[in-house]
């Protein structure tokens, strides 16, 4: 796996540790669910602004290591994440309608807010394990 | 991912002939990764027509000594 590969499919990946430790608050594992808007909101922002930064720099990192050039995708794998993002957009457009099937039911606002993140979640997921997939096979 | 395409190459073989040119050295001087070297070489990936002509290039032969299409 190239360089660039390792870098993308690690950082989504590592993106999963704070959503999971989200939703173990939310089912009662670990520590104490949000509660407010603010709440969940200053948390969700939280652990978007970790990405970006650790993404900054583990991208300035490489860069400053082995050149830019291995943080940037070559055509296949250009290729292979657009597909991969393509599924991923699936998957959210149909957690998206089951979302829909769901709102009427009533929801509490916190589970509408938990339930799109999960839906965002999945998709990320997707992206992933069909990017994965594509890598090992035909492009 | 559809069907594979007949498209065969003979990518493997003018590397050898080309003093055991590495798929490294190869993917260096064309701008992608090794990986995506062997996955050309194993058919799983067909290259943008600027890649098929790089690759050519730099065994100094034409685009169809490189690739072909099989009937």
């Amino acid at each position: 796996m190239s360089t660039h590969m390792k870098f993308v499919i690690g950082l989504s990946s590592l993106m999963f540790l704070p959503i999971l430790w989200h939703f173990a608050t939310v089912f009662g594992y670990l520590g104490e669910p949000p509660q407010t808007r603010g709440d969940f909101f200053l948390r969700i922002g939280l652990i978007v602004a970790g990405f970006v930064v650790l993404s900054a720099i583990t991208a300035s990192i490489i860069a400053a290591r082995h050149g830019d050039d291995e943080v940037t995708p070559d055509e296949r794998e250009w290729l292979i994440e657009t597909r991969a993002e393509r599924n991923g957009g699936w998957a959210l457009m149909a957690g998206l309608v089951g979302l829909m099937w769901f709102a009427f039911a009533p929801m509490q606002p916190m589970d509408m807010a938990n339930a799109a993140l999960a839906i965002i979640a999945v998709g990320e997921a997707v992206k992933i394990i069909s990017g994965l997939i594509y890598l090992r096979g035909k492009t | 991912m559809g069907k594979k395409p007949p498209i065969t190459n003979r990518v493997r073989e003018l590397r050898e002939q080309h003093g055991q040119m590495s798929q490294a050295a190869l993917a260096n001087a064309i701008g992608v990764t090794r990986q995506t070297v062997i996955a050309i070489e194993q058919g799983r990936y067909s290259p943008s027509l600027e890649s098929a002509f790089r690759i050519s290039r730099v065994f100094g032969v034409g685009l169809e000594d490189v690739f072909g299409w099989d009937d």
